[in-house]
């Protein structure tokens, strides 16, 4: 099972489900999409717009291959799954997002080696059927970040007011 | 009164510090009120990922209005403004409102423009601001990131690409997406023990600013260990004890290690005696050169729990491990404690041949952006060491730490190190602080050579603390200035052959101008280290330096006056043939005039002597035009303003008046 996520974002991203479409219809194997604001809906794949968090999560995790938008949220959460990645980000020439800040967050997943990047959408076929590799381990520095910010907050509570 | 150096044999500590009594401040942690300011979509999701941070802090949201936000707890939802100038003049009276009926001691934002009315009424109010940039920028600043990098007291990013766009103001440590390289796996969700490393400070005396090498290289061998590490760097914070003990209180680490060199000893005395009033008073550990030469400076009276003499990272590891595992620190070699109510000093560590590949110092958490050195073109640099331990004998050095046998670490891993410095840390710069950089010179240009090849060439460096004259070539100077060095500091120490010869720092005046000629060859700046007032040098000595130093055509020159630190040789030689004239340790870090009386050593004349030589130096037109060169950058005027201000005090004061006594702590 491939699962494809569009996040959250208003605009569309028919370029993503037509092709997961086209590749559900000619594979055979059961493509789920979450097609979220968007207006454009798949005919050979399961689709719903949105489900409960833990419902996604689920989902996810089942997957042979997670498709999903660069949207840090969805990046995020497919990386958390521990399945092979493939990250499809929404670029402004075809009106996808209000800029190209996906496209960033695309490189920067592909370079750390966490998953592949798709900028034709014409390599996803060939990418669903020999999917990347799960990192050995990705282990974002969450509890750092947190620390840190409980450290800055610690400050704050120091200072005499 | 002044302290004769033969009591100092009894190894006894000369420090009056206060002993607090009656009511002090109070050291519990204090609850405060928190704004945390976010729109609807994955912004308000990041909020939720860091809600653990405000664990014990009363919070309200402020928030477009939305489904996702409807649900919060403590929420003021408005409608939202996107680009719309009316709603966001609305908004800023809106926040003034709720600021004054909440209060907030601090506003937490992750954006998006949400923040700018919240942040903009919270820098008028005087509240705190922290700012977490979104995990979707990763190499484009927002808009909103843009100003909030110059409102918010506190800006994190959550990708290293983005420190080389913003600036040394952001800073990365941890992030929701990305890992973080220095703690190889993060592990801090352990939370095994919370550590807060201090470096103490003497507030008002001269100190330069550099970044404690030693304890961002603890902090990574305890991160490692799934610690929760904090830095208190007081002396770049300019933070007196009193001001260090209130953070400490609010962050209740289990325990406080202090990197202690010989005049901070009454700082760090200071601050560990209020520490042991508070109710569960946290584990105290001394590492430095102090703790490492006088260890029952701060087991005596029961105030420290444990030292860790000599390096630190291994003794500190397993001190970790014992702790954890309830046991005490019977068998850890180098560390010094208290067993029964008895002084024990463990055995020294075993000489360990090699340096551990891999294990970089943890600079994320020190406050990067304060660190500023005029001996450097750029703020915004870190430091490196290439190798630990240095074979020669100079008199006045202090070698307990590193200690006199050599290792030199492999030059691949040096550059990697050089490489995440750049990366990590997005550094404008880069110290190299090796005494003998140079010793191995097939092992300095491999170096040099692997800089270039990583295309890392464009990041300047210097050998910031000295490199020796005796052992270069033309060749290696080529080739570090091909791999981005600008300048070589040489440490030159005296311009007299037999003072260089008493000094047992084993260079000649030739091998000094030679060295000179070729760095000059090569296309390199040069600054000299000099020395005044050491054992044994004469008024004729002292001028001969400084004669030497205006000849030898220098771009830079930091002249210092000869100091006896325990642990040196030179300490010895004034315990036995002079008089030490410090009533405190702290005094040896001043400088006015020499700290001790010998021969013809006369500490008000070393002081005339040493604003001769800053006066003869620096103010010469020739000088001052050749610097004129730099005035081309703003970090270039901003370091010559500093500079030209610290000189003409050096010129006509010297230190001295500069000196705030901290052992008393500096409060009443």
């Amino acid at each position: 099972m491939i699962y494809v996520t569009v996040g959250t974002m208003f605009l569309d991203f028919p370029r993503l489900i037509h092709k997961m479409d086209e590749i559900a219809g000619k594979t055979g194997e059961l493509v789920v999409i979450q097609t979220g604001l968007g207006a454009t809906f798949p005919k050979n794949c399961d689709h719903f717009d949105f489900k409960p968090r833990e419902v996604v999560l689920a989902l996810q995790s089942r997957a042979r291959v997670i498709v999903c938008h660069a949207g840090i949220g969805s990046v995020m959460d497919a990386l958390r799954a521990r399945r092979p990645a493939i990250v499809v980000p929404r670029l402004k020439k075809f009106n996808e997002h209000m800029n190209d800040h996906q496209l960033d967050v695309a490189k920067a997943v592909q370079a750390r080696g966490w998953g592949r990047m798709i900028l034709d959408i014409d390599d996803l076929e060939q990418a669903c059927a020999l999917p990347p590799p799960v990192p050995e381990k990705y282990s974002p520095a969450t509890a750092r970040l947190v620390s840190a910010v409980r450290d800055a907050i610690e400050r704050v509570a120091a200072k005499p007011r | 009164m002044s302290l004769q150096a033969s009591e100092l044999s009894s190894y006894k500590n000369p420090v009056r510090v206060d002993v607090p009594s009656g009511a002090g401040p109070d050291l519990s942690p204090r609850r405060i009120k928190i704004c945390l300011a976010c729109s609807h979509g994955g912004h308000l999701t990041e909020m939720l990922e860091l809600a653990e941070a405000f664990h014990g802090h009363d919070t309200f949201y402020f928030c477009y209005e939305a489904d996702t936000t409807r649900i919060l707890p403590n929420v003021y939802l408005v409608p939202n403004m996107a680009r719309n100038p009316v709603e966001f003049i609305k908004n800023l009276f809106r926040v003034r409102r709720i600021f004054r009926r909440e209060r907030p001691d601090l506003v937490v934002s992750t954006g998006a423009e949400i923040a700018i009315p919240v942040v903009l009424i919270a820098k008028l109010m005087g509240v705190a601001v922290v700012y977490v940039e979104c995990g979707a920028q990763v190499t484009h600043p927002s808009v909103t990131g843009r100003l909030m990098y110059w409102l918010a007291d506190t800006f994190f990013v959550q990708w290293p690409e983005l420190l080389k766009v913003y600036g040394p103001r952001a800073v990365f440590r941890g992030s929701l997406t990305d890992e973080d390289e220095p703690v190889a796996g993060d592990r801090s969700r352990e939370r095994r023990m919370k550590v807060t490393l201090v470096q103490p400070a003497q507030v008002g005396a001269f100190s330069s600013d550099q970044p404690p090498l030693g304890l961002a290289y603890i902090a990574a061998v305890l991160e490692r260990k799934g610690c929760e590490v904090r830095v208190i760097d007081a002396n770049v914070e300019k933070l007196a004890p009193d001001a260090v003990v209130a953070i400490l209180a609010q962050q209740a680490p289990e325990m406080v290690c202090f990197t202690v060199t010989t005049p901070l000893l009454p700082s760090a005395l200071a601050i560990a005696r209020r520490l042991k009033r508070m109710a569960y008073p946290p584990v105290l550990v001394a590492g430095g050169p102090h703790a490492t030469v006088l260890p029952d400076d701060f087991l005596d009276d029961g105030l420290f729990d444990y030292v860790v003499r000599g390096e630190g990272e291994a003794a500190m590891s397993e001190l970790v491990d014992q702790l954890l595992a309830g046991r005490d620190a019977a068998g850890i070699r180098g560390v010094s404690w208290i067993d029964r109510g008895r002084i024990v000093h463990n055995p020294d560590r075993p000489f360990q041949p090699n340096i551990e590949q891999g294990l970089y110092p943890d600079w994320s958490l020190f406050p990067l952006k304060r660190y500023s050195s005029l001996a450097r073109r750029n703020d915004h640099s870190l430091p490196i060491t290439t190798s630990r331990g240095c074979p020669f004998g100079c008199t006045f050095c202090y070698k307990g730490i590193y200690g006199r046998r050599l290792r030199m670490r492999q030059p691949e891993d040096v550059v990697a190190e050089w490489e995440h410095l750049v990366r990590r840390y997005g550094v404008h710069e880069i110290a190299v602080l090796d005494d003998a950089f140079t010793f191995d010179i097939a092992r300095a240009i491999r170096i040099c050579e692997l800089i270039v090849s990583r295309g890392l060439a464009q990041v300047p460096w210097s050998t910031t603390n000295g490199i020796r004259v005796d052992n270069v070539t033309l060749d290696l100077f080529l080739a570090m200035r091909w791999a981005g060095c600008y300048r070589v500091y040489f440490g030159i120490e005296s311009g007299v052959q037999s003072v260089l010869d008493s000094l047992k720092k084993g260079i000649t005046i030739d091998q000094v101008r030679r060295a000179i000629t070729l760095a000059k060859q090569a296309g390199l700046e040069v600054g000299g280290y000099f020395m005044l007032g050491n054992v044994g040098e004469t008024a004729t000595d002292m001028e001969a330096t400084i004669k030497f130093a205006l000849e030898l055509d220098l771009d830079y020159a930091q002249f210092s006056i000869a100091t006896p630190y325990p642990g040196t040789e030179m300490f010895d030689q004034v315990r036995r043939g002079g008089r030490l004239l410090i009533r405190s340790w702290e005094e040896l870090a001043t400088y006015g005039a020499a700290v001790f009386e010998m021969d013809e050593i006369d500490p008000a004349f070393v002081g005339r002597m040493f604003r001769k030589a800053i006066r003869r130096f620096y103010f010469r037109p020739r000088y001052m035009l050749h610097q004129m060169r730099e005035l081309m950058t703003w970090t270039g005027w901003k370091h010559r303003a500093r500079a030209g201000l610290l000189l003409v005090r050096l010129a006509l004061f010297g230190g001295r008046a500069e000196t705030v006594r901290t052992g008393s702590g500096g409060e009443a």
